[in-house]
C-alpha cells in the first residue's frame, strides 16, 4: 500500500533586492519532484548539497509550502491543510534531524522533551505519559535516569536517540529522516542506523531517509532516488541502483565515495565530475548535468530528457537510454 | 617508504588540556615517524586525539595546552622547545596546515588576493606586490583554479566551499613549505568535491615533493591518499602500518571493529556490527588499556596495565595483549 504519493512538488525561493524587496528570481530549488513511499518501507533520497532534497523532506513535513504540485497520504490530499488536519497529519509524521543539539529545546528536560508529544496528541494522565516516556527510553537504548538531564549533559549519540524517542511517541507511520546520522562518529552511527532497522519492523514504520552518504543510503533503504539540483535522476530498487547505476551522475557519485578495500578499491572504475554544481538561481538549459557530464551530446544541451522507465522499478533521466 | 629519512619524529609526546572542569590528558605517550615524500595518515574518531597531534606539529595549538613530555622533531630540530623568533621559520613556513571548514579559515574582509600577498610578506619577505600577485595566481592556477585572477579579487564570500578549500590549499602551499598537515580538509565538501580534492592532494604531493600528515575519521579516505595509517584511540596510538596491511589485516580489535562498523557503498553490508560503550574520560585515565572497557575480547590484564606497543610483522605494530613480542 502506498503512505505517501508526491506528484509533481516544485518549492521556488524568490530572491529580492533593493530598496522595495523586488523579486529578481527564483531558486529552483526542488523542480518537479514524484515519487512515492510504500508502507513499512524505507526510501532513501541522495544528492549533494543543493540538490533540493532537504527542502523536498521539508515541505514533506509541512515546514515549507510548496509552491505547487500534490502530496497524498494514506488516501488524503495534504497539499493545504486546515488546523485540524495540520494535527492529524503530525501525529502521523514526525522528523528526526541531522544536528540533535538544535532540535531539542535546550531548556526543557529530556522527559518533557520526549512527553510533549504525548500531551498534544494523546489524553493520557501523567502518570501513564511518566510510564511511556520510559518505555521509549529504554527501546532507544537509554538508561531511565537520562529523563532528568537537560540536551547539553548528553553525547551527540545519546542527543540523537532522545530525537528518535520523541518522533516515535506519539506511533507515526513515517519519519522523515534527514541526515539522522552525519553529525555522530563512525561507531555510534552503526548503533543508530542498527535502532532505525529496528524500530521499522517493530512498529511496522516507513521512512524517508534524506542522506549525502551513500553507503548508509545502500545499507538501510529498500529503494532509492538520486537527486540533482532539483529534479530526480534516477530511483530504483536500492540493490538495483547500486549494482547497475545508469544516470551518469549516479556513476560518479558512486565512484567518488572512498572505499577502505583495496581489492574492492582496484576494481572500481573511478568518474570525476569536473566543476561543482551550478546554481539553482540560473540552472543550465537541458539536462542540469550537461555542463559536467562526460557523456554529454548536442541534444542534452537543448531538451531536457524525461524520467524514463527502464525495467522493473528503474527509472533514469538521460538521453544516453532514450531515442 | 619513499626516503629513510624521518621529516617528523614525534617521541613519547604528551599533550594536556587546561579547562574549568580540569586537566584533560589529550594526547598521552606518543611516538611515530613520517619520512620525507610520505603521506601518513591519523585516523580515529572524536576525542581520539589526532587532530591535537596536528595543531602541536603545526605549532598552532591553543593557549590552554600544555606539553608535560615529549618531543617533535623536525629534520632533528625540536619544535616544543624553541623560542618564538625561531617558530616564525617553522609554522607556516616549512610547515602548513589546512583545515576542515574552509571559509572559517579565511578572513572574511579581505580579499583572496590580499591574503595571499599577507602570507608572502609576512612568511617569504616578498613586499613587491604586483610579484606577489604574480606567485598568488600562479598558486591559485595550480590547484585547479584557471579563474586566478578573479578568484585573487573576491572576497572568501563569494567562493563556493570546494573552491574554498583551493584557496586554502594554494595558501598553504605557497611557502613551499616540506610538511602539510590537512586536518579533515574533506569531510565537509561533497563526494564529488571530495573526490576531486583528493585527487589534487595527490597530485600535488609528487608535484612539490611534500610529506603530508593527513587526519581524517574516514577510513575510506586514508585508503584513498595515505601510504600508512596510524590509527589513534583517546590520545594514543592503537596501530600502527601500511594502509593495506592495516586495512586486510588489522589487529587491534578497535581497528577492526572501526572497519566494521562502517556502512560500504560498493557492497552489500547485511547487519552493521558496532562497537559499544562510550569514549573514556579523559581527566581520570584508565589504569589499563583504554578500550578495555569496549573491547569484545578484554582480558584481566587488560584492566590492569597498558599494554605494549609491539611490532607484529614487519612495520605493523599494535599495542594490544592479544599480540607477543
Amino acid at each position: 500500500m502506498v503512505l505517501l504519493e508526491v506528484s509533481n512538488l516544485v518549492k521556488y525561493f524568490p530572491v529580492k533586492a533593493g530598496l522595495f524587496g523586488k523579486v529578481v528570481g527564483y531558486v529552483r530549488a526542488v523542480d518537479g519532484v514524484s515519487f512515492m513511499i510504500k508502507e513499512n518501507s524505507i526510501m532513501g533520497l541522495v544528492g549533494e548539497s543543493g540538490s533540493g532534497k532537504t527542502t523536498t523532506a521539508r515541505c514533506i513535513l509541512k515546514l515549507y509550502k510548496p509552491s505547487s504540485g500534490k502530496m497524498i497520504f494514506e488516501g488524503k490530499d495534504i497539499t493545504n491543510l486546515g488546523r485540524k488536519d495540520l494535527k492529524w497529519y503530525r501525529k502521523n509524521v514526525q522528523g528526526v534531524f541531522q544536528n540533535p543539539f538544535l532540535s531539542l529545546n535546550p531548556r526543557m528536560k529530556v522527559e518533557s522533551i520526549i512527553s510533549e508529544p504525548l500531551k498534544t496528541h494523546t489524553n493520557l494522565s501523567k502518570a501513564e505519559i511518566k510510564e511511556r516516556v520510559n518505555e521509549l527510553l529504554v527501546r532507544v537504548g537509554l538508561p531511565d535516569e537520562i529523563a532528568e538531564r537537560y540536551p547539553y549533559d548528553l553525547s551527540g549519540g545519546q542527543a540523537q536517540r532522545v530525537a528518535i524517542a520523541r518522533a516515535l511517541a506519539i506511533k507515526p507511520k513515517l519519519i522523515v529522516l534527514d541526515e539522522p546520522t552525519s553529525a555522530l562518529d563512525v561507531s555510534v552511527q552503526a548503533q543508530i542506523l542498527n535502532l532505525l532497522a529496528d524500530l521499522k519492523e517493530e512498529f511496522k514504520l516507513s521512512y524517508l531517509l534524506i542522506s549525502h552518504d551513500l553507503s548508509v543510503v545502500r545499507y538501510i533503504t529498500d529503494y532509492v532516488a538520486v537527486m540533482y539540483l532539483g529534479r530526480i535522476v534516477e530511483y530504483a530498487l536500492t540493490e538495483e541502483l547500486f549494482s547497475n547505476p545508469l544516470h551518469p551522475y549516479t556513476q560518479a557519485l558512486l565512484s567518488s565515495v572512498p572505499e577502505p578495500d583495496p581489492t574492492l578499491r582496484k576494481s572500481r572504475k573511478r568518474i570525476i565530475l569536473p566543476g561543482e554544481p551550478p546554481s539553482a538561481l540560473n540552472p543550465p538549459t537541458g539536462c542540469k548535468l550537461h555542463p559536467r557530464c562526460p557523456y554529454v551530446m548536442d541534444r542534452c544541451k537543448r531538451e531536457e530528457p524525461r524520467l524514463l522507465r527502464m525495467e522493473d522499478e528503474h527509472y533514469v533521466r538521460c538521453w544516453l537510454y532514450q531515442k | 617508504m619513499a626516503d629513510v629519512k624521518p621529516i617528523i619524529d614525534v617521541k613519547n609526546l604528551s599533550i594536556d588540556y587546561y579547562t574549568i572542569e580540569g586537566v584533560v590528558h589529550a594526547v598521552r605517550e606518543v611516538s611515530f615517524r613520517v619520512y620525507s615524500r610520505e603521506s601518513a595518515c591519523l585516523v580515529g574518531e572524536s576525542g581520539s586525539g589526532k587532530s591535537t597531534v596536528g595543531l602541536t606539529i603545526a605549532l598552532a595549538l591553543p593557549e590552554n595546552a600544555r606539553i608535560p613530555k615529549g618531543q617533535v622533531l623536525f629534520e632533528g630540530v625540536d619544535l616544543t622547545r624553541i623560542s618564538e623568533e625561531e617558530r616564525v621559520k617553522y609554522a607556516g613556513k616549512e610547515v602548513s596546515i589546512i583545515f576542515q571548514d574552509p571559509s572559517a579559515t579565511l578572513n572574511p574582509l579581505f580579499t583572496i588576493g590580499e591574503q595571499i600577498q599577507d602570507i608572502l610578506r609576512y612568511n617569504l619577505g616578498i613586499h613587491d606586490s604586483s610579484e606577489a600577485m604574480k606567485i598568488a595566481e600562479e598558486m591559485l592556477k595550480k590547484v585547479g583554479l584557471p579563474d586566478a585572477k578573479r578568484v585573487l579579487r573576491s572576497y572568501p564570500h563569494e567562493l563556493s566551499g570546494g573552491m574554498a578549500q583551493r584557496v586554502n590549499i594554494a595558501i598553504a602551499l605557497s611557502t613551499k613549505p616540506k610538511l602539510l598537515i590537512a586536518d579533515e580538509p574533506t569531510t565537509m565538501l561533497d563526494v564529488t568535491l571530495q573526490a576531486q580534492i583528493l585527487d589534487l592532494l595527490r597530485k600535488l604531493k609528487e608535484e612539490l615533493n611534500l610529506s603530508m600528515i593527513f587526519i581524517t575519521h574516514n577510513l575510506g579516505v586514508a585508503a584513498e591518499i595515505c601510504d600508512r595509517i596510524i590509527v589513534m584511540y583517546a590520545g594514543v596510538i592503537l596501530e600502527e602500518g601500511l594502509t593495506n596491511d592495516v586495512l586486510i589485516n588489522p589487529l587491534h580489535p578497535y581497528t577492526k571493529g572501526l572497519l566494521e562498523c562502517v556502512p560500504r557503498a560498493h557492497r552489500k553490508v547485511q547487519k552493521l556490527k558496532y562497537i559499544p560503550g562510550t569514549l573514556p574520560d579523559l581527566r581520570f585515565l584508565p589504569k589499563g588499556c583504554v578500550f578495555a572497557e569496549r573491547c569484545s575480547d578484554v582480558m584481566d590484564i587488560c584492566r590492569r596495565s597498558p599494554p605494549p606497543y609491539v611490532e607484529v610483522t614487519p612495520n605493523h605494530k599494535v599495542a594490544c595483549y592479544k599480540y607477543k613480542r
